[in-house]
Parts: C-alpha cells; sequence; structure tokens
C-alpha cells in the first residue's frame, strides 16, 4: 500500500470522521454520515463576460424544461440532457458595478472596476478592499481590489476536500492571475492559483493503475473490506492503550462509523481504463489555434481534455469540489475570431469600452456562448457516462456553469444565465426551469433581455457600456445567488454554525447563510459602509429542492 | 484649466538639485533602453491598448519579487478614462506564468457630460501615462520569463475636463539608501481630499520609468489646499522624472 493512498482512503471520510471518536457529538452524527455513503461532488464551469442573453434564455421562465426549449438558442447542444437539466432563472449575483456607484447608498455596488468586483465577488459574496466610491477614477485600488473573504470553492472543499483545498484548473493552463479576473480565494485577499490539466491529472494516477483499478488499498475497500481491516496494525496499538470504558465505546462506534461511510472513497471504476476511456490521460493539444479549441483528438479539444480530468477526478472521489475556469481576454482563434472576448463584449475590438459597433460582434458572441455550452455538454456527457448507485456520476453531482456576468455590454449581475445538469443526489429538481423572482412580475419576453439592443442591423450602431441598455432591467431578476449557493451546499451535505454561517464543526445540518449581504446595493461603499448589511433572506431556494 | 505636464526632463535640473546632497547612486548614465532587461519580448495582446501606445517598460526582480513598470502614450484623439493595464508573464514556451493589473495614472480630470457630476480620471490626448506593478508573483524569477504580454482597457466617455491636481517643485533629494523626491500636490477639486498621495518615476534617458517612490499624506487637503511631499526612496536615480498623483478624490 502507498501513504498516499493510505492517506486519500482516511481523508476521503473527511475530517471530521477520522476525528470523531473524541468527539461527543459522534452518534448524533453518525446517523447523517451513514445515510449519506453515495459521494457526492459540485463541478462549476466558469466563463468571463456574459453573454448574448436573447440567445441563450429559452423563451419561457418556468415549467417543464424541453429538449425543444433549446432549439434555436446558445444552450442546443444541451438538448439531449433536458431531464437532468436545471435552469434557475431570475438570479442577481452580487456586487454589480455602475457608473452611479459613488458610495454608500448610491448604486448597486462598489467603484471599483466593472470586471475586478465582479470577480472577487461573485463566488465570495463579499465586498472587495480596498474600496473605491469613484467608478471612472483611476488607480490601484480600483484594479486590485480583493474580497475580504473565501470564495465558495475553498468554503466547500475546507469541510468536503480530503486536502482541504477545491481541485481549481484553468482551462488555459494561466496559474496565477490578477484581481481584475480570479475568482478563487482561499481566504480574504488571497487569490488561489489554479493547476493546468497536467499537474491535475498526475494528481490523480496514483489513484489508479493500469489494468488494477486503483491501488491495493482503495480496491480492497472498493471489493468490500472494512477500512479498519486494512488500518488494523494501527487500530490495534491505539485499542492497545490503557482507555476507560467509555473511550472504548467511543472508538468501536468510530470504527463502525468509518466502515460504513468508508464505502464512499472506493469507486471501483477509477482506474486507468476510465481514465483512457475519457480521454483524460491525453496530453493537450499543441498544434495550431488557441489554447481551448487546440485538438487532443478527434473528439475533443484542450477544453474537453479538462472536463474529462474533472469528470475522473469526481468518479475517483479525490475532490469533491471542482471549479473549472475558463480564460479572461481570449481569442478565440480556433472559433475563427480575431478579436479579444472581453472587447468583443463590448461590440468592439479595442481597448476602449464605449464606442462604434464592430462588424460581427454579436455573432461571434453567440458563436463563444455556443462553443461554451457545448463544452458544458462534454462535460455532462462525461459525467453522465459513468454508472454509479442506480443511476450515473451525473446524478450525484450538482455541475453548474456560472458568467461572470449576465450581458458583457452591460455588466449587469440580474438575470444571471445559469444552468445546472445534476440533481446532487436528489436534492435539486431536474428537468425544470424554475423562475425565483416571480415577485418582479416580468414575463418571459423581458427576461429574454437586451442583448440584441445595441450593434445589430436596425439598431443603433454604437455601443454604450455606460448606459446598461444592453442588459435586463435592473428590477426585473433579482433573487440573491447567496440562497442558490446555500442550495448547493445543503445537496453536498454540509453543516453550519449556529446562525447558519457554513461552519465545519457544525453544530447545524443546513447551511442558511453565505456571504457579506445578499443585496447588491449593500455593497455600495464597501465593507461596513451600508448600516445593516447582512443576509436578509437566510436559507436556500425551496423551489428548486427535489421535495 | 488642465494640470501642468509633469515630466522634468532635463538631466541638470537633476544634477543640480543633487549638488551638494548626501553622495546618491550612481544613474545608469548612457542607458537608453526603452525595454529591460534589453532583448526581453514584449508584445501587445491582440486586443491590444487602442490608442495608448507602450513607449517603454521595465521588468526587474526587487524587494524579492518581479516588478514591472511601464510608460504609455495616449496617441489618440479622445481622453483614454479610467484606464487599466494588465500584463501576462509568459515563460519560454510562451505558458503564462503570471499575470497582473493596475490602474494607469493620469494627470488630467474631467466630468461625465451628462451633468451627473461624475469625475472621471484620463489620459489626455498625447500625455503620457505610467504604471508600477509591483505585486507580480514572487514564485516567478526574472530569467525564467521569456516575455511580457500587454493589454489595457479604458472607456471612451463623453467628459468636459475640469480642474484637478497638479503637482510642481518636484525635486530628487539624495538619501543614504538612494533618492527621494519632494514637491508639491495642489488640490484643484472642488472637494476635500483625503490621504492624497504622489508617485514618482526616475527615467532613463529614453524615458523608461526606472522604478518608483510613493509619497503619502495623512491629512485631508481642502479644496486649493497643498501638500508638500517627500517619498519613499529610489535606488535608481534615473537621469529625469515624472511625477502623478496616485490617488483620486
Amino acid at each position: 500500500m502507498t501513504n498516499f493512498n493510505r492517506r486519500i482512503l482516511l481523508k476521503g471520510l473527511g475530517g471530521a470522521v477520522v476525528a470523531a471518536p473524541f468527539l461527543s457529538s459522534l452518534w448524533e452524527r453518525s446517523a447523517k454520515a451513514q445515510s449519506a455513503t453515495t459521494p457526492k461532488r459540485t463541478i462549476v464551469m466558469f466563463t468571463h463576460y456574459g453573454c448574448i442573453t436573447n440567445k441563450w434564455f429559452p423563451n419561457k421562465l418556468t415549467g417543464e424544461l424541453l429538449a425543444a426549449d433549446l432549439t434555436g438558442t446558445s444552450l442546443a447542444s444541451l438538448a439531449p440532457y433536458a431531464k437532468k437539466l436545471l435552469m434557475p432563472r431570475g438570479i442577481r449575483t452580487m456586487n454589480e458595478w455602475t457608473a452611479n456607484n459613488t458610495g454608500a447608498g448610491k448604486g448597486r455596488g462598489q467603484g471599483n472596476d466593472s470586471h475586478t468586483q465582479i470577480a472577487g465577488s461573485i463566488f465570495t459574496c463579499q465586498p472587495v478592499t480596498p474600496n473605491s466610491d469613484s467608478p471612472f477614477s483611476f488607480g490601484d485600488p480600483k484594479f486590485k481590489a480583493m474580497p475580504v473573504g473565501p470564495s465558495l470553492d475553498h468554503v466547500m472543499a475546507k469541510q468536503l476536500s480530503p486536502s482541504g483545498t477545491p481541485l481549481f484548473m484553468n482551462v488555459a493552463g494561466q496559474s496565477r492571475e490578477g484581481a481584475q479576473s480570479a475568482i478563487s480565494y482561499s481566504a480574504a485577499e488571497q487569490i488561489f492559483p489554479a493547476v493546468n490539466a497536467t499537474q491535475a491529472f498526475n494528481g490523480l494516477t496514483g489513484l489508479f493503475k493500469s489494468g488494477t483499478p486503483m491501488n491495493a488499498d482503495t480496491w480492497a475497500v472498493a471489493k468490500g473490506k472494512a477500512i479498519t481491516d486494512i488500518v488494523k496494525g494501527d487500530l490495534s496499538r491505539l485499542m492497545s492503550k490503557d482507555m476507560s470504558k467509555v473511550d472504548k465505546d467511543k472508538l468501536a462506534a468510530w470504527m463502525e462509523l468509518v466502515n460504513s461511510v468508508g464505502k464512499v472513497v472506493g469507486s471501483a471504476q477509477c482506474s486507468q481504463e476510465l481514465a483512457m476511456s475519457l480521454g483524460a490521460n491525453n496530453k493537450p493539444g499543441s498544434g495550431t489555434g488557441d489554447a481551448l479549441t487546440r485538438k487532443v483528438n478527434d473528439t475533443m479539444d484542450n477544453a474537453d481534455l479538462y472536463s474529462a480530468i474533472a469528470a475522473l477526478t469526481a468518479a475517483c472521489n479525490a475532490n469533491p469540489v471542482i471549479f473549472l475556469k475558463y480564460p479572461n481576454n481570449f481569442i478565440f482563434s480556433g472559433l475563427g475570431i480575431t478579436a479579444d472576448s472581453h472587447n468583443q463584449s463590448h461590440r468592439l475590438s479595442d481597448a476602449s469600452m464605449q464606442g462604434p459597433c464592430v462588424k460581427d460582434a454579436v455573432d461571434n458572441l453567440i458563436k463563444i456562448d455556443t462553443y461554451y455550452a457545448q463544452k458544458f455538454a462534454n462535460l455532462i456527457k462525461f459525467l453522465d457516462s459513468m454508472t454509479e448507485d442506480a443511476g450515473t456520476v451525473l446524478d450525484n453531482t450538482v455541475a453548474v456553469w456560472m458568467n461572470e456576468m449576465s450581458d458583457g455590454n452591460a455588466h449587469n449581475l440580474n438575470n444571471a444565465p445559469i444552468i445546472q445538469a445534476g440533481s446532487g443526489g436528489g436534492y435539486f429538481k431536474t428537468g425544470q426551469i424554475v423562475n425565483l423572482d416571480a415577485a418582479s412580475g416580468a414575463t418571459a419576453e423581458q427576461m429574454l433581455g437586451r442583448s440584441l439592443s445595441q450593434c445589430v442591423d436596425g439598431t443603433p450602431q454604437t455601443s454604450n457600456g455606460v448606459s446598461q441598455g444592453t442588459g435586463t432591467e435592473a428590477k426585473y431578476g433579482n433573487a440573491p445567488v447567496n440562497k442558490y449557493y446555500c442550495n448547493i451546499m445543503n445537496a453536498m451535505g454540509m453543516k453550519a454554525d449556529a446562525t447558519g454561517f457554513p461552519a465545519k464543526d457544525g453544530p447545524a445540518n443546513e447551511v442558511t447563510h453565505f456571504g457579506y449581504s445578499d443585496k447588491t446595493e449593500d455593497f455600495a461603499g464597501g465593507l461596513g459602509a451600508v448600516q445593516g448589511a447582512t443576509i436578509h433572506s437566510p436559507g436556500g431556494f425551496t423551489e428548486l429542492k427535489a421535495t | 484649466m488642465h494640470a501642468t505636464s509633469f515630466f522634468i526632463l532635463t538631466a541638470a535640473t537633476l544634477l543640480l538639485a543633487c549638488s551638494g546632497e548626501r553622495s546618491k547612486p550612481e544613474a545608469r548614465q548612457g542607458d537608453d533602453a526603452v525595454i529591460a532587461p534589453v532583448g526581453l519580448p514584449v508584445t501587445a495582446h491582440a486586443s491590444g491598448c487602442g490608442a495608448l501606445k507602450l513607449l517603454a517598460l521595465t521588468l526587474q526582480p526587487e524587494s524579492a519579487s518581479l516588478q514591472l513598470y511601464a510608460a504609455l502614450k495616449n496617441e489618440g484623439d479622445e481622453p483614454a478614462c479610467s484606464p487599466a493595464f494588465s500584463v501576462s508573464l509568459l515563460d519560454k514556451s510562451a505558458q503564462s506564468l503570471a499575470m497582473g493589473v493596475g490602474g494607469l495614472l493620469v494627470q488630467r480630470f474631467y466630468q461625465l457630460a451628462d451633468g451627473s457630476g461624475t469625475m472621471a480620471a484620463c489620459v489626455a490626448p498625447g500625455d503620457v501615462t505610467m504604471i508600477a506593478l509591483t505585486d507580480l508573483t514572487a514564485e516567478v524569477a526574472l530569467e525564467d520569463v521569456g516575455g511580457v504580454e500587454y493589454w489595457c482597457n479604458f472607456w471612451t466617455l463623453d467628459v468636459v475636463p475640469i480642474e484637478g491636481f497638479s503637482i510642481s517643485e518636484v525635486q530628487p533629494v539624495s538619501q543614504a539608501t538612494g533618492v527621494s523626491y519632494t514637491g508639491a500636490l495642489a488640490n484643484g477639486f472642488d472637494t476635500v481630499v483625503t490621504n492624497p498621495s504622489v508617485a514618482v518615476f526616475p527615467l532613463n534617458r529614453a524615458g523608461r520609468p526606472l522604478g518608483m517612490a510613493l509619497g503619502r499624506g495623512q491629512a485631508e487637503l481642502p479644496p486649493g489646499g497643498s501638500w508638500s511631499f517627500e517619498t519613499s526612496t529610489v535606488s535608481e536615480p534615473g537621469v529625469a522624472q515624472a511625477a502623478y498623483p496616485a490617488g483620486g478624490p
């Protein structure tokens, strides 16, 4: 047996479980742990610069999500998986930048930068520091500001991951990003570096060998051998210590618990063969084209390689928190686009963020959206190709595609384009579109947004990023993303402290609070500027839950 | 009225100001390089910088990390507002080692023409702007960098010029560890400025920034008020310097 595998094996149970014999709450927790023997994972795919909302969203706000609803949209490639999809509509992410963000009580967020504060806040729901109240000012605070708390991936990984950290991959292989595009924060103002495909795959290969699923330890567990038998020597030495009866009882209970929960660690299909069938063992393509669309083989490109590694990581239970970040300022030359993706999001071809529209910008953006959707579809395909229990790995996963913003030119954060696949082991509804802000009274037509209101034939030929004219009207689609994050964490079985914030040691079994505030106006002026900034609507969305 | 230009271009002024002072580090006389290290490939990302043209760039190890200084000029016809400058440090195989972003420093100030009173800081046509990226990763060594790729973002806005900051009387002062700068910053805004700051870049003969010295005030500067500053030191004094306000109201 290898040390590496034993570490994975035992840590895979969760640090709290390993430490359980010495916790008085052992028996209360064991019931929950024993019922959660099927592993669950969260995989988030993140892309920059929003989308052409009119083509991204189906013209439907609520009800069954049918394959036909996706016909003609950028999401058409997801149609085969319609029954396993969930589209939460009407969500707002936090800390929007507008030209009116000039301090507490003014605007919908901080006045730093239209990307820096959004990227910093999207998964943290925290304001960034240092604050700027001058949206068109200059200097470092605008562009170097970072959130005052950790991001969702780290909050989750702290409870769920063997290493305590997420698997964070940058699909373009960029390791260290600046604050204007970084999304993963291990702590306040601490940007977490990404790994590339090779690094991520190498981190998995200790789990399997060609021809033999995993190594001897993990294989033994998969075949039903008790973990306590595998670590029998260590336990014998522990049991031989002079212990009170109470402690011996606790240890015995712990051993039973470990063996029960431990069966989730071993995945019989975690093998070299699985890696090969997914294509995760391939080397990144190095031919012509861009870093995403370069072909790895006839059926996958570099971006798919990352998805395959994510799927393999999930199947091997190596890390249940996986974030796939697509690059900023990217040139999709493989799609025949020669302009930078940020400039294109402003319907321009240069660095200025306002001016005469450039030809084909909207068509190019739809092309990019369609490409991303295909990548998400391929990720779903990988996950759904692996059986697990009575279903597939996808069924026990929450796979989500999140975007930095809604419309890239408007930088608006309401009406967020979010699509989920998998129910997280039955927690979420699937095959549904759910309108989470029905109270706003928006129609399906209004919730298609206004991305086509500029730079399309017959409309003004000047792109105006300041007016937010291409964004969905601000009064629509404002259900806070914090609640959705609570849903995801609860689907994964995370614990919370007495106030409902995520906490590794509980005692609460439901996360109801996440972030600084769930009202974007509370972010104006930065940390502490708005009196009463808080979570105004605790808990997840009940509308998204299966039961 | 526009703020005055802050380029102090004569080496004679610098040398005169330093005469009789404590000894100062020797400037790199004869350094005309616009890119340092010489030969370092510096290329614009496809998005480029629009009207902002890169004039010079320095990448050097300093304080246990790599630091980057750059100068750009607005060669367009319109102000480039709230400008940002981004870089990616590439390895020898053009893979990204690290990325950095920061705000370009400006000398002109405007208001949106929509009547909102919103202030905008912009690089005026013909003006030179500078930046110091001092927080690039400490885990990348200069010898591992095979090139630098850069790009910019800025707003092209409908703006009208307003009074802003003006910096005057910038003088180098020789110190034991290098050179600091003294001068005065005047607040032309109609609002109080809290904790004003100034960035001074020593330049080589080609106008390439060699480092950056910062002066930070702890006071409130009322409209019409002036603040006499003294900056931190830089080890490489160059042959001239350029000064910018380093924070807005």
